[in-house]
């Protein structure tokens, strides 16, 4: 019961913040001369009429944001994962385009992904680097790198606005369910969720890694190499990110555009996605699917009611600004929980 | 490049250091009490934005920054209020507020000046002194005083030792009859000021229109040079120099070069620097025991 009212009491929160967040986007609607209740709700229900892109952005952002949860139950702030998914799709590409391999170009593009972000995790715990600033360097290092890629060496020679396309040998094949065709990176991205929903509740070395990230003290007591589990964490998190990035190279967008837009953003929003999904896997599911509905059909409304598509930004980050606050609440019961 | 082509990099680093300079600067004063600010990237946009759009609707620079200087006010009081009174989430506090500007300039600059992209450039031309044809902003000077004078507020006043106290110790420094909160609160205000200053001068001063997602990372960039700084004003100033010095750089091959696709990897410097640097100092790097903590009384 205790479970039922604490998952009651989250969702309660995230809804009354989602709440606020919308009618700021409503208010936004009103500015730009739009009906605020028509655009607010066809902007959550339009997005049925793009699935493919709502259900590949869900199972994406739902590898994004898992790794912005698994460094922060090992009390790190990982912000890296925007980086590590442009080194996936790079790697991905062009080991797609040289090899014509699936497997290979998943598998590299991953390891690309858990090296980016393992050099983080790698100067915070040798040399006590702060790992946000170190994840955001290398984010516009990443951003740089990703544009001089995309223009000159994956550039393609015929059609200038993006970059040379993986074979058909090397993409992974669309599903058919109920009649409408969906890419099976969903498939992949729900797998490795479960794995990891199963290692960090199931798990001796999960159960580790959130004490950990809850009391550092008390884990190092114990015994445990503190520095050890945090740089796994953050390995792993390179790894489910960079593993984003591969796949919707070879599952959907199989090229990238010279302006980057077809790798950007997807990490930044696996954060929104994580701290709205509270860091659960299942709260990272149903947020998924609610920022991918939010982003499709904002692409939806925008010809339609002449509103920016950034509404959406406005309305994703007031409502992580509103779930920052009552954290006072965590806080609280940490503290007596760990007078016991 | 040459020895007068150095000095051309150096003036404009003179210019580029000034945004990092300030937001630093003001970053070091919020951090010494214990409040982390991840949001002066937004702070930095928003407050590029609303300068452009005041000096535009108004003609006056001045009002431009006092503009940004407010809502940069407004916006550190909002995370003072989270930070500081609800004791929430710093860094989750800081990354909403990131999102949501970018987010609404996109949308202001649309309403605003009618497309995706940009404000009109400012017919305005800022004030300054001309050395080997690149303008010096008075702002320098303004970033340099700043430096000196947060340094002496913090190591030769009683505000400063108090406020120190808060950022290390809130315990006892409660015990002793100081108030946290009202500390953290003014250090908060004052150091979102400052960043409101730095993102009305990018754009009014340093690049004369306001661009989408101009900050380019700046923000961030001054928080690196907060920790490479030890906590300390002048070696922020000086982290600020070099970080202006690699942006320089950058900008100067790439006006050399033009843009080509070796520009993008250019572009990578003024980042690398900084991480190196942060990486560099991080071991003897002191910082604010309290810093990132809500204060909770017993």
């Amino acid at each position: 019961m205790r479970l039922a009212a604490k998952i009651l009491r989250e969702a309660a929160l995230v809804g009354a913040a989602l709440m606020v967040g919308l009618a700021i986007g409503g208010l936004v609607a009103v500015f730009f001369d739009a009906p605020p209740l028509g655009f607010l709700v066809d902007m959550v229900l339009s997005a049925r009429h793009l699935p493919d892109m709502v259900v590949e952005y869900t199972a994406l952002l739902a590898l994004t944001a898992t790794a912005f949860a698994i460094p922060l139950h090992a009390g790190l702030f990982n912000i890296g994962a925007e980086g590590s998914f442009y080194a996936g799709a790079l790697v991905a590409l062009m080991v797609g385009v040289k090899t014509g391999s699936l497997l290979l170009a998943l598998l590299l593009g991953t390891l690309a992904g858990v090296i980016v972000t393992g050099v983080a995790g790698a100067l915070r715990v040798w040399l006590g680097v702060n790992e946000v600033l170190s994840t955001i360097m290398i984010n516009w290092v990443m951003y740089w790198v990703m544009l001089y890629l995309v223009v000159d060496a994956l550039a393609d020679p015929v059609f200038t606005q993006r970059t040379v396309k993986v074979p058909r040998e090397a993409r992974l094949p669309w599903i058919n369910v109920a009649g409408v065709d969906i890419p099976s990176t969903i498939i992949v991205s729900a797998v490795i969720i479960v794995g990891v929903w199963v290692f960090l509740r199931m798990t001796r070395y999960g159960l580790l890694l959130r004490v950990v990230g809850a009391n550092e003290e008390a884990a190092r007591m114990r015994g445990v190499n503190v520095g050890l589990y945090r740089l796994a964490s953050m390995l792993i998190a390179g790894g489910l990110a960079g593993l984003a990035g591969s796949l919707h190279i070879v599952g959907f967008s199989y090229s990238i555009d010279v302006l980057g837009g077809t790798v950007r953003n997807y990490g930044f929003n696996g954060i929104g996605v994580a701290l709205m999904g509270r860091n659960d896997p299942l709260g990272i599911l149903a947020a998924s699917l609610l920022f991918s509905s939010l982003l499709a059909g904002s692409q939806v409304v925008e010809p339609i009611y002449k509103v920016p598509k950034e509404a959406a930004d406005l309305v994703i980050g007031i409502v992580i600004i509103l779930l920052s606050a009552p954290t006072v609440f965590t806080i609280i019961r940490s503290r007596l929980g760990g007078g016991r | 490049m040459e020895a007068g082509d150095l000095l051309v990099v150096g003036v404009i680093s003179l210019s580029a250091m000034v945004p990092i300079a300030l937001t630093a600067l003001g970053e070091v004063l919020a951090e010494r009490s214990g409040v982390v600010n991840i949001g002066l990237e937004g702070i930095l946009l928003l407050t590029a934005w609303l300068g452009v759009y005041v000096v535009l609707e108004t003609g006056s620079i001045l009002l431009g920054y006092l503009a940004g200087l407010l809502l940069g006010a407004l916006l550190g009081l909002m995370h003072a209020a989270i930070a500081v009174y609800l004791k929430g989430d710093q860094i989750i506090a800081g990354l909403g507020l990131n999102i949501a500007a970018a987010g609404l300039t996109a949308l202001g600059t649309l309403a605003a000046w009618g497309n995706y992209g940009q404000s009109p450039p400012l017919e305005v031309k800022p004030p300054g002194i001309e050395v080997l044809g690149q303008r010096i902003s008075p702002l320098v000077f303004v970033a340099i005083l700043v430096g000196v004078g947060i340094w002496w507020l913090l190591e030769k006043t009683r505000l400063g030792h108090k406020i120190k106290a808060v950022g290390d110790d809130p315990r006892s420094a409660d015990a002793l009859g100081i108030n946290v909160e009202r500390i953290r609160l003014a250090a908060t205000v004052a150091g979102a000021s400052l960043a409101g200053l730095a993102g009305a001068y990018m754009s009014i001063d340093y690049l004369g229109s306001f661009v989408k997602l101009m900050s380019g990372g700046r923000g961030f960039i001054a928080l690196a040079d907060v920790a490479f700084s030890g906590w300390n004003p002048l070696g922020a100033l000086l982290g600020a120099a070099i970080f202006g010095f690699s942006d320089a750089v950058a900008r100067y091959y790439n006006i050399v070069a033009g843009t080509t696709a070796s520009s993008y990897l250019i572009n990578t410097i003024p980042y690398i620097v900084t991480l190196v640097a942060v990486a560099a100092t991080a071991r003897r790097a002191r910082m604010p025991r309290a810093l990132g903590r809500p204060y909770i009384k017993e």
